[in-house]
């Protein structure tokens, strides 16, 4: 049985998190913790700017960095966005950084008890 | 839906005190424009850090990189110190010198490895990728041969050999004396262009894609024929044991990512990309070639001078250092720093030069280059002086007092202190568990272990290598340790494990081969190879054999042969399976994006 229908989930926000190589795993448990439970996805690159301007110094800023999009309710977003911060200990110098960015709309496969639920809802 | 509805995002925001906004448009510097209006490239300032920001910022740098070091060096020195303290009741002889030595050797694998990373890895990959290209292969393949040379010299656990030596009683192995002490530069030269030829022809297998077996029953040949040779001579006999440990310990953290990165640059600038095989083979040749050039040199010195003259040598030299002061530069802790500054030094020097001269290429990040150069030679020099007083101490000292366990030591009242089947036992436990929980422990073998389950498509686990790897490091480091006990002729072990290895070599796949043969060379690190060369020199001291080496080519031959079966038996149990048709395929490739479902 396909379902012909899109649906289009709105309210949604992207939380994209730069940090350390080997931090990969705190943020995403972070997240997790604060409820963000679907759609994360990671991939590897390199930092450039901050090594440089800092010197010698800079040797301890380690340039491969893991990149962590999240996708979140935009209700979900300060508090996953906080616990991301704090888990990966974004307070510290060299260690990454994260923003946000509001998103249109989203889809993609909906199980069916959550399609019943928003069917209900709606 | 109910009037009372309150957003959840502002019920967060109620919470938010202690958060402040700030603008970036405040805190760019605005372009400066010139006199016709266009825009001047801007020059970002240096950040300046404060001293609290400069500590929090080095903090996790520093013991991230200290606590790996910690980790491999902790529990083996634990476990040493504890097994003397609770089996043989003895406490650890100068146990503060060694503690100091051994912080030594963490702090200086610490800045070794940080520098290696910083300052000759940039050099490794750059050429790698760009000489291939821009030079003929011949004069790229010189430079490979050369290379080889350099990163031995370099290798941390070279320094080990030199200090094994001193240890050798002149009388009763005067060959094994001459090449360890008089000759021990040509011991490593010899190793080194053994190291390089076994880079050039591992790159020409990337290159034409040669099967590893040929290549490894060409060059086993040769090195089973003049093992058996040389063990129908009583002098050279007391060799074997040494030409086999030096390929063991050629291969480590300096010469098989430089020599590596060189070879599969090569190879994709062939074309010829790297599959999953790629990287395989110069590790297994870099190990074998060395033992024939080790015996090959063995042979040219018994020729050249007789053993009567070694040992009038050895007793003027003797003689001579209890007269005269030495300089400051041989003695410990001088020749230390001098021996970390040539071990790097000419390598750093060897790639700058093909990296001016041959490619052209200009520098960046001079700054970052010189300062991780820095380090890994300062970090070789502290590793030394660890080596000296902490690893081969600690190792030398457990390796005379094990067989305590079993036999009569002289100087020891206490001695024996178990019956001797059960203190023999004992021995050998210790002796195997040293082995198994040092090489799992490697992180190499962690690196190894991904690979394999992605080559195999994950039909060979691990876990599965690295149990394999690590049983057969331990039954190794045993059988070496029975050798000592009983003087039993090395090449009796060597030949048959061999020649069962290489029976298995021609029943495995070329998957197998490769994984098993390349397994061997990668357990011996810079921490195992001089704990358990001073251990097996101890031990041989205490027991009256001739000469302590062997152990380390014993511990090479049995990961070979475990992973090898343990690939046949697996192989043999999917083929069952896939005959049953019941389970599944298993899982496919280690996806590169991880979702988080």
């Amino acid at each position: 049985m396909s379902n012909r229908d899109i649906t289009y989930l709105t309210d949604v926000s992207l939380l994209t998190c730069v940090v350390q190589t080997g931090l990969r795993d705190e943020v995403l448990k972070a997240a997790r913790n604060a409820g963000a439970a679907t759609g994360a996805i990671s991939h590897s690159a390199r930092g450039i700017g901050v090594r440089e301007r800092l010197g010698l110094l800079g040797v301890a800023v380690e340039t491969q960095k893991d990149v962590i999009s999240i996708l979140v309710s935009t209700e979900q977003t300060d508090l996953v966005f906080d616990t991301i911060y704090k888990a990966a200990g974004l307070d510290t110098p060299g260690r990454g950084f994260i923003y946000v960015t509001p998103l249109e709309k989203v889809s993609t496969y909906l199980p069916e008890s959550v399609r019943e639920r928003i069917e209900k809802s709606g | 839906m109910a009037d009372n509805y309150m957003r959840f995002g502002d019920f967060q925001r109620q919470l938010m005190a202690g958060r402040n906004e700030a603008s970036l448009n405040d805190l760019v510097i605005p372009p400066e424009r010139d006199a016709e209006g266009r825009l001047k490239p801007c020059v970002p300032p240096r950040i300046k850090l404060t001293g609290a920001e400069t500590m929090r910022l080095l903090q996790p740098y520093v013991s991230v990189r200290f606590m790996e070091q910690v980790k491999a060096v902790v529990p083996l020195g634990l476990y040493l110190a504890l097994f003397q303290i609770l089996f043989l009741r003895q406490l650890v002889e100068d146990s503060w010198i060694i503690t100091a030595g051994l912080f030594a050797v963490i702090a200086g694998l610490m800045f070794f490895m940080e520098g290696l990373k910083l300052g000759l890895m940039p050099f490794g990959a750059i050429i790698g990728s760009n000489l291939p290209k821009k030079s003929p292969l011949p004069l790229v393949l010189f430079i490979t041969m050369l290379l080889g040379i350099g990163v031995t010299f370099a290798e941390p656990a070279i320094g080990a050999l030199k200090a094994a030596g001193q240890n050798v009683s002149v009388e009763r192995a005067p060959y094994l004396y001459a090449l360890l002490n008089d000759w021990s530069d040509v011991l490593v030269l010899v190793v080194g262009a053994c190291v390089g030829l076994a880079a050039v022809i591992g790159t020409l297998r990337f290159l034409y894609g040669w099967s590893l077996k040929p290549l490894i029953y060409v060059s086993m040949f040769p090195v089973l024929a003049m093992t058996v040779y040389a063990a129908f001579d009583p002098e050279m006999q007391k060799i074997i044991g040494l030409a086999w440990d030096c390929g063991a310990v050629t291969t480590g953290p300096v010469t098989v990512p430089l020599v590596l990165s060189l070879g599969i640059g090569i190879a994709a600038a062939a074309g010829k990309g790297d599959s999953g095989l790629s990287g395989f083979g110069i590790v297994t040749l870099a190990s074998l070639f060395p033992i024939l050039g080790v015996l090959l040199l063995s042979f040219y010195v018994s020729w050249t001078v007789t053993p009567a003259e070694i040992i009038e040598t050895a007793r003027i030299a003797a003689t001579a250092t209890q007269t005269a002061v030495l300089p400051w530069y041989e003695r410990s802790p001088g020749v230390e720093i001098v021996l970390g500054v040539r071990a790097i030094l000419p390598l750093v020097l060897f790639l700058y030069f093909v990296f001016k001269v041959v490619l052209k290429e200009e520098l960046v990040n001079q700054g970052e280059i010189i300062y991780g150069v820095a380090l890994t030679i300062i970090g070789m020099c502290i590793f030394n002086l660890g080596l000296t007083y902490g690893l081969s101490k600690l190792g030398g000292n457990a390796g005379g007092l094990v067989p305590m366990a079993f036999m009569e030591v002289s100087g020891m009242p206490k001695s024996p202190i178990y019956v001797y089947a059960v203190g023999l036992t004992l021995a050998l436990a210790f002796a195997w568990f040293l082995g198994f929980g040092a090489t799992l422990a490697e992180p190499a073998l962690n690196a190894l272990g991904i690979t394999t389950e992605r080559l195999t498509n994950g039909v060979f686990r691990k876990k599965t290598l690295i149990n394999a790897v690590s049983i057969g490091v331990g039954c190794g480091i045993a059988i070496g340790l029975a050798k000592l006990i009983f003087d039993l002729p090395l090449a009796w072990l060597l030949l048959p494990g061999y020649l069962l290895a290489l029976v298995l070599t021609f029943f495995s796949s070329e998957e197998f081969v490769n994984v098993a043969w390349d397994s061997a060379g990668v357990t011996t690190g810079p921490i195992t190879v001089p704990l358990v060369l001073a251990m097996g020199l101890g031990f041989g001291n205490a027991t009256h054999a001739i000469e302590g080496f062997g152990i380390l080519c014993m511990a090479s031959i049995g990961p070979i042969i475990t992973v090898m079966i343990t690939g046949l038996w697996s192989r043999y149990k999917a083929g069952k399976q896939a005959l049953a048709a019941t389970e599944t395929a298993p899982f496919g490739h280690e996806q590169e994006a991880t979702s988080l479902i």
